[in-house]
């Protein structure tokens, strides 16, 4: 080997163990969101999980999610059901690539993992993450059971995954494929979550608990908390009225979330001949009371249809979300970070006769 | 042993072969860290299993039995004879790696065991006919292939600065030496070439070292993961060459994982061939033989990742193989598959249009001709008509 290069790789490896030594000592972190479509109450479509977990935390080892009192889970589908999607990003230490993964959601016969470590016994449910990338496919059971104990306190329900250490040497058995570390997951069920009947904002709580860095054991005094609020239902609400004499038309509306007003959103109105024609023509701003206004004009002796449309993206509630923490014996290293859902909403369809 | 006589029968008993039945077997990668390969012997059993599911060959039903040799040609060989001396199976079908085939050649042709179709374009098996007859390849030929981005980069850039990034076995100096026949008198205009192991965990020094010779030509004549890294690293050395990339390598993973770790532009206008239908392009989604084999991922293998190409190469070569089959008679033996191997000329679904599976006796490179395409717009496109390989 030529100098200068060996003098690049050895300042390499000199970054890379500064890198991963700063991990292990910086605070762990990590996020979840929660979404459904619809986000409506008393609804059963879909519901997605967004984990997502900074490089530079230590990998984790056990992911605990607990569904909140108030939802419903149907749990008993048949063995080999596809039940979802999953899409997800991992960093492969081998390679230093980051991979995607993606696949299916199916259910397992929970008789075949009576004997896994992570969640030893009869599970309720076992769903497999059939994660794939270039062919490979790896898959990653989650554990479904309702909770019992001090953990109600926390939800109605458990799931749970626990991932294979990606950071221990190469040949260390159990070690994670090519070394991957998830980076971020999303995972979306259809048909199994029932939303609550009341509005409100269900609370979410995720126990994060990581890895000793380099060791392949849990550091359970490294369990942190996160939190993911879903405000339901979303309703956005229009109406419309029309001056014959002046031909101008007044919609008005109210955006709400788990029954409190949006203020500050971008509401987007849509116009057609036909209520499946309609397209983006203005936008209004809700204002402190989740309430909006557009006006226009119509031509004469035309039938118009009017629709309102308005989203969020995933949003940072840490400040206010993780007042009151969970006791230490629970979250030893506290409560890191909160997310208000993103979702999308549309409202009715209102007609005008001009 | 070609054939036992059945006690008191007066009959010929053929290895892996039953009224109702033919045993086939394969060894590969199941396991570990080369499982990548592992879709193209799933692929070809689902599309067994499609074949059984609608009557079988001449009334018998496939049995494919595989076996994980982890790719390590070492075990291998084991493996193989088990399948021949134990299980009995009719013949070896589609199994994983030149290397491994080449491990094994000598013994299944003094067997007279058919070893059909192995996935690999070399020289060292395709034109050693006449002393290992017994073996029969599938991928075009490496040199053909070679040769074909040679004559294109003489043609289209004649002041090329060539430098090529290649595996150093016979995959990778097949394909370098096509690309010397096909650049002819320009050959001198390959400023660099680098070699890697295939074991090596990165090529990023061999990317630096082809980057300083001053090329702007980068051909790049290795397996995915490497083909992977030699993209991202040029990225990150903020090296722009034309490129050009073996058709080993553009699985649609291949540019989704370079893009997730550089930019959705690193790769586009690169240029390599291909045979094979893909399923993730928009362009083909309406032709017969990606219908089937989606049909056929959703009903046996619906776990399985359809984007990933090498499923639909394994559905090609048991496409190929239940062909080979159906000529070899209604009571196949042995010699009898070896001979409808030898004299196929089929339409293969699973190719792209214009493309035939074709061998005689002399030709033991089915697949003798390939499209150029080029990546843009996220799909590499099919270009021009089919070039010859061999």
């Amino acid at each position: 080997m030529k100098r200068p290069l060996r003098a690049v790789l050895v300042a390499a490896a000199v970054l890379a163990t500064l890198v991963f030594a700063n991990a292990a000592l910086a605070a762990n972190t990590a996020s979840v969101a929660v979404s459904h479509t619809p986000m409506v109450l008393a609804g059963s479509q879909s519901t997605t999980i967004h984990v997502t977990i900074p490089q530079a935390t230590d990998p984790m080892a056990a992911i605990n999610i607990f569904v909140p009192s108030g939802y419903g889970a149907k749990v008993d589908q048949a063995a080999g059901t596809n039940i979802g999607s999953v899409e997800a990003t991992a960093l492969s230490r081998d390679t230093g690539l980051t991979l995607p993964l993606s696949g299916t959601v199916t259910t397992d016969n929970p008789t075949a993992h009576t004997t896994d470590p992570c969640s030893p016994g009869t599970n309720a449910a076992v769903w497999i993450l059939n994660l794939s990338v270039a062919g490979q496919t790896l898959a990653v059971p989650l554990y479904v059971n309702p909770t019992s104990g001090a953990a109600t306190a926390l939800g109605a329900y458990n799931l749970k995954i626990c991932l294979p250490p990606p950071d221990v040497p190469i040949g260390t058995p159990g070690r994670a494929f090519q070394g991957a570390q998830v980076l971020d997951a999303k995972f979306t069920v259809n048909g199994i979550l029932t939303t609550p009947t009341a509005a409100g904002v269900p609370r979410w709580e995720t126990l994060f608990t990581p890895y000793n860095p380099g060791k392949g054991t849990p550091n359970l005094v490294g369990t942190f908390e996160t939190r993911a609020f879903v405000p339901l239902p979303i309703v956005l609400g229009l109406q419309a009225k029309y001056n014959k004499k002046t031909r101008v038309y007044t919609l008005t509306g109210k955006l709400t979330e788990g029954g409190q007003p949006v203020s500050g959103t971008s509401v987007a109105i849509a116009r057609g001949a036909t209520a499946a024609g309609v397209k983006k023509v203005a936008s209004a701003t809700t204002g402190a009371t989740g309430s909006f206004k557009n006006t226009g004009k119509l031509k004469p002796r035309k039938t118009t249809f009017f629709q309102a449309t308005a989203s969020a993206a995933e949003r940072d509630y840490t400040a206010t979300g993780c007042q009151s923490p969970l006791p230490a014996t629970v979250a030893p290293a506290g409560c890191v970070s909160a997310t208000l859902s993103p979702w999308t909403a549309k409202s009715a369809t209102v007609r005008i006769k001009s | 042993m070609l054939a036992v006589p059945a006690a008191g029968a007066g009959r010929v008993e053929t290895p892996g072969l039953t009224k109702t039945q033919i045993l086939l077997g394969a060894t590969g990668p199941l396991t570990g860290a080369e499982s990548q390969y592992q879709p193209t012997l799933s692929g070809a059993k689902a599309y067994f299993d499609y074949v059984n599911a609608h009557g079988g060959v001449n009334g018998r039903k496939i049995v494919y039995q595989i076996e994980d040799d982890q790719y390590d040609p070492a075990k291998t060989v084991p493996l193989t004879q088990k399948l021949v001396e134990q299980d009995r199976v009719f013949a070896i079908f589609n199994s994983i790696g030149t290397e491994h085939a080449l491990a094994v050649r000598d013994y299944l042709n003094e067997k007279k065991v058919p070893q059909l179709f192995v996935g690999s374009g070399a020289a060292v098996i395709g034109a050693q006919r006449a002393k290992y007859p017994w073996t029969i390849g599938l991928l075009p030929s490496f040199e053909g292939e070679g040769l074909i981005y040679g004559r294109l980069i003489a043609k289209s850039r004649p002041k090329a600065k060539i430098a090529v990034l290649y595996e150093n076995d016979e995959y990778g100096n097949e394909l370098l030496a096509g690309l010397r026949r096909g650049l002819g008198a320009k050959a001198g205009q390959i400023v660099s070439t680098q070699a890697y192991a295939l074991l090596d965990t990165s090529v990023i020094s061999q990317v630096t070292q082809l980057k300083a010779s001053g090329a702007d030509t980068f051909v790049i004549f290795a397996l995915p993961k490497q083909a992977i890294q030699a993209f991202v690293a040029a990225d990150k050395l903020g090296w722009k060459p034309a490129e050009y990339v073996t058709s080993v390598s553009i699985d649609p993973a291949v540019m989704q994982i370079v893009h997730l770790n550089t930019t959705p532009q690193t790769g586009t206008g690169a240029t390599s061939t291909a045979f094979l239908h893909d399923p993730t392009n928009p362009t083909q989604k309406r032709s017969a033989g990606v219908k089937l084999y989606l049909q056929i991922m959703k009903r046996y293998l619906p776990r399985e990742d359809p984007k990933a190409v090498a499923h639909i190469y394994g559905m090609m070569a048991a496409y190929t193989m239940v062909e080979a089959l159906k000529q070899a008679g209604k009571n196949p033996t042995r010699a009898s598959l070896l001979r409808a191997a030898q004299h196929l000329n089929v339409t293969n679904p699973f190719l792209l249009p214009g493309l035939k599976v074709t061998t005689t006796p002399a030709n033991y490179f089915p697949i003798g001709k390939t499209y150029l395409v080029r990546y843009l717009n996220g799909y590499w496109n099919v270009l021009g008509k089919p070039l010859t390989t061999s």
